[in-house]
């Protein structure tokens, strides 16, 4: 009974094995470190806010697809830092724009990227609404939001907790992972005690009656809150396109600083007419908002990450992390 | 396979004689009739009308006595028996039990199906005893002891501890009698009991259940469409007509001889087969065949 | 000829080892055996697969990695503390609904009002995927584990309900009418009658129910993420991404996998010792 029906599903198995071999070892050769982008293809991955707004500009105006003719400019938003990375890791994404944390977590876990410019220092601010709350030690069960743990508010909450409690971790049960919109919604809401969020999100909660009782450049000075990094490989196999990157972001800065207006109207186009010109201006001209292609206070961070344990590789220098269009003086 | 036991001195009733028992029996009820149904009128709803399955239907039944209730499929017999123990409401008529008028369910008049899953599925066949022992009142020890006797008597003692699935149709049927005999009722109503089992089991309960009536004195009604099982087990029997029905004739059976080759059993069978029409003739043959 | 013959007098003696072999078939040996047999082939290919592909170990990891991570997490007690914190959630999610489920079930067994409610709310509630409710739940309860609670209860109640009360109403009818020969009524009729018959539903509904908040409340976490101290296995798995730990974060599947197993076994047993071993229900 077994024997003439079991030689025809054996060979039915033979086939199907030989087709997952087949599938594994495609896949296992496309995977992998995503060393070069296919060819003629650059997809650049973003997040919302106007922590991105050259990348918005040069999208909007569409100023590298006018350098690159022979490119395939891609744009995507993502909504976490994490997201961005593993897009990269699996070879969907060659560039990529987000906060400090993600970018060292990256590096410490040995993902071989670097910077190729920063875009921006911002002041960030645990905002609060309720009179109670003056400093970190007020907060009890209260919760207090960040967008991700890997963030680079997670870790300034933590330095601030060491500043002003004594241990980097007091306050660690207190936090809870939202979106910046959703966290903007909570506070108002009186759902949360406290949110620790970036620009305009901040600046939208001061309107709302909230006030900023932890900045971090008063804890690390001024610092970059965004930037962009590529992969290594990546990298060096397209100088052409590093080039043009580069230099439009840079050609973006310029425009936002000598005619603020015009590159606010630019990103109310972009927006699809959902934030005002003014808005965006307003947003963008408000203090501790600096656009500029410097990095500033990697090793830092990376310095304190490591001693509350959350990432355990540190770049030594600034060679270990920047390009070399970028100065290793300061990072 | 054991059956019911023989042994005196096994069962629940050793040590008695029957004349002890009769005694007893009839002072119980203190010679009163057990059950009087005078014009039963029964009916079902059907799609919002009312559908008369028992248009008029009167009779006794005296203790000690083993009544058979017969008729054409659809006369209602089973419907009569499930209005007597309770589970049904009379449109018409009345019926008192030992001279009381409300019908309530109750274990006064334990019931025997015809469907092997009467049991509970999930205690054993001991425990399927003692359980309605505790539920009239029983203490642990006497409803434990009470169960092991019947048991005994209908020679399932070796199967005390199994679960009802583990037991061929025959053994569930005994097990059901048991419980309800345990339960010493006032009266024993069985609907068609025998009806799933194959003929030679059957042949064999009836045998069994003869035995017991005997016994343990109990009094009987039982439904059943074979003629040849009425007459087999029967002291009177109560024929109705088509539904809805009413009682054609009560033929009295007591004094009958219980053999089926008999002149004068044929004689009551051929009368029976002629006030229930053809509808029992194919009945017969197949009854007549393992005989 | 006499090559014939030796082959006769070599299976006319038969040697055991060669005679044990060729009986040796793929189905006869026992269940066990087989699956670890299979489990132990798919992790060979697995560690095989990302040592001769070398796949990049923050895409996927080897099952030497994972069982490092999965040995270490558990006694640095990080994977333990999380599996906790998510079975307790789970246990009280699942006893708000079987509570709930309950009361559904009374009622829908003792009216037929009742029934039409439990039908109706199951067939439109049951559909939703419980992390569509989880916003509207933070709303409604904070971002607490109230708002989890409710959620896993929502998944649970309906299977739990349509289940226990589908037992119920299929008792068959001849042992309803024994309960009520014996004069039962009532509480004692569904003590000591319904619920023993009902039970292969009411296990099949907890099964199902378990499943379906298992599931679950691990994908809540992920997206309620507690950060910080004390988060489930959904948020250890998130955290893990988050820092770039893939040998945790397949640990964290591991874990989810062995406790879905060890439960699926659980009700085994369970229907082993009650509903099977009383013949009401066939074993698969």
């Amino acid at each position: 009974m077994l024997g003439i029906a079991s030689m025809k599903a054996k060979a039915g198995l033979a086939r199907a094995v030989v087709a997952c071999v087949v599938v594994l070892l495609v896949t296992g050769c496309g995977g992998g470190a995503g060393g070069q982008g296919d060819g003629g293809t650059m997809t650049i991955a973003y997040q919302p806010g106007i922590g991105y707004a050259q990348l918005l500009i040069m999208k909007q105006e569409g100023w590298l697809e006018e350098d690159l003719p022979e490119t395939e400019i891609g744009w995507e938003q993502l909504s976490s830092g994490a997201a961005i990375r593993d897009g990269m890791l699996a070879g969907d994404i060659q560039v990529g724009a987000g906060g400090v944390g993600p970018f060292l977590v990256g590096y410490s876990g040995g993902v071989e990227w670097k910077l190729l410019s920063g875009l921006n220092e911002m002041d960030l601010w645990l905002m609060v609404v309720d009179e109670q709350y003056q400093n970190l030690s007020d907060f009890g069960d209260g919760s207090i939001a960040m967008p991700a743990p890997d963030s680079i508010q997670a870790v300034v909450l933590r330095r601030g907790a060491e500043e002003q409690l004594g241990d980097a971790r007091a306050l660690d049960s207190n936090i809870v992972a939202l979106a910046h919109p959703d966290g903007l919604q909570a506070l108002v809401s009186g759902q949360i005690a406290g949110h620790l969020t970036s620009p305009p999100f901040q600046f939208q909660e001061q309107d709302e009656g909230a006030r900023p009782i932890l900045r971090s450049f008063d804890l690390f000075g001024p610092h970059t809150f965004n930037s962009v990094f590529v992969l290594q490989d990546y990298h060096d196999d397209n100088p052409e396109q590093m080039e043009a990157l580069y230099s439009n972001i840079q050609r973006a800065v310029e425009l936002i600083e000598d005619d603020p207006g015009q590159a606010a109207e630019i990103l109310s186009a972009e927006s699809g007419g959902e934030t005002s010109a003014e808005e965006f201006e307003g947003f963008m001209t408000r203090e501790g908002v600096t656009y500029t292609t410097n990095p500033r206070e990697f090793l830092a961070f990376a310095q304190f990450m490591q001693q509350i344990e959350l990432i355990e590789r540190v770049p030594e220098s600034c060679e270990e992390i920047v390009f070399d269009n970028l100065s290793a003086d300061q990072c | 396979m054991a059956s019911i036991s023989d042994n005196p001195d096994v069962g629940p009733f050793r040590g008695t004689s029957k004349e002890e028992r009769e005694e007893s029996g009839r002072a119980k009820s203190r010679g009163r009739r057990l059950l009087a149904a005078e014009h039963l009128k029964i009916g079902y709803e059907v799609d919002g009308e009312l559908q008369i399955a028992v248009e008029d239907v009167s009779f006794e039944v005296w203790p000690n006595e083993k009544v058979m209730v017969i008729g054409p499929s659809g006369c209602g017999k089973s419907t009569i028996l499930k209005t007597i123990a309770g589970f049904l409401q009379p449109v018409g008529g009345s019926i008192s039990i030992a001279g009381r008028d409300s019908l309530d369910p109750g274990p006064d008049r334990a019931v025997v199906f015809q469907e092997f899953d009467q049991l509970f599925p999930w205690r054993t066949v001991i425990d399927n005893v003692v359980y309605p022992l505790r539920v009239v009142g029983r203490g642990k020890d006497e409803a434990a002891a009470t169960a092991k006797d019947y048991l005994e008597m209908m020679g399932l003692s070796h199967a005390a501890e199994r679960f009802p699935h583990q037991l061929s149709g025959g053994m569930k049927q005994r097990v059901a009698i048991s419980r309800a005999l345990a339960l010493d009722p006032l009266m024993l109503l069985m609907d068609e009991p025998f009806g799933a089992l194959d003929a030679l089991t059957r042949q064999r309960l009836q045998m069994e259940l003869n035995d017991i009536a005997e016994k343990t004195q109990v009094t009987i009604l039982f439904v059943t469409h074979s003629i040849q099982e009425a007459l087999v087990l029967g002291e009177r029997i109560v024929v109705l007509g088509q539904a809805p029905s009413r009682v054609e004739e009560v033929v009295d059976v007591s004094a009958t001889s219980k053999d089926p080759e008999d002149e004068e059993f044929i004689e009551v069978q051929q009368h029976l087969r002629s006030l229930l029409g053809v509808e029992d003739k194919g009945e017969e043959a197949n009854h007549a065949g393992t005989e | 000829m006499p090559a014939q013959s030796k082959s006769s007098a070599a299976s006319a003696s038969p040697t055991p080892k060669v005679g044990a072999l060729r009986s040796l078939r793929w189905y006869r040996l026992p269940v066990w055996v087989r699956r670890s047999i299979l489990l132990a082939v798919i992790i060979l290919i697995w560690q095989l697969y990302v040592t001769v592909m070398d796949v990049n170990p923050l895409l996927f990891s080897s099952p030497a990695d994972v069982a490092v991570a999965f040995f270490e997490g558990w006694v640095r007690g990080d994977l333990a503390s999380a599996t906790l914190i998510t079975l307790q959630i789970l246990g009280l999610g699942m006893v708000a609904g079987m509570v709930v489920a309950s009361v559904l079930t009374i009622l829908a067994t003792w009216s037929k009002v009742g029934e039409d409610v439990l039908i109706l709310l199951t067939s439109m509630i049951n559909p939703l995927p419980a992390i569509a409710i989880l916003p509207l739940a933070i709303l409604w309860f904070g971002l607490s584990s109230t708002a989890l609670i409710f959620v896993l209860a929502n998944a649970v109640i309906w299977p739990i309900a349509i289940n226990v009360s589908m037992g119920f109403r299929t008792v068959p009818p001849t042992i309803m009418m024994v309960g009520r020969n014996l004069g039962l009524k009532g509480w004692k009729m569904v003590k000591d009658v319904l619920m023993p018959a009902a039970l292969p539903h009411t296990i099949s509904g907890l099964k199902t129910g378990w499943a379906f908040g298992w599931r679950t409340i691990i994908a809540a976490e992920l997206v309620f993420g507690v950060a910080g101290g004390g988060g489930g296995l959904g948020f250890f798995i998130n955290d893990s991404r988050y820092f770039l730990r893939t040998p945790d974060v397949f640990a964290g599947l591991v874990t989810i996998a062995l406790i879905g197993i060890a439960f699926d076994m659980l009700f085994n047993w369970i229907e082993r010792r009650t509903v099977i071993r009383w013949g009401m229900k066939s074993e698969t």
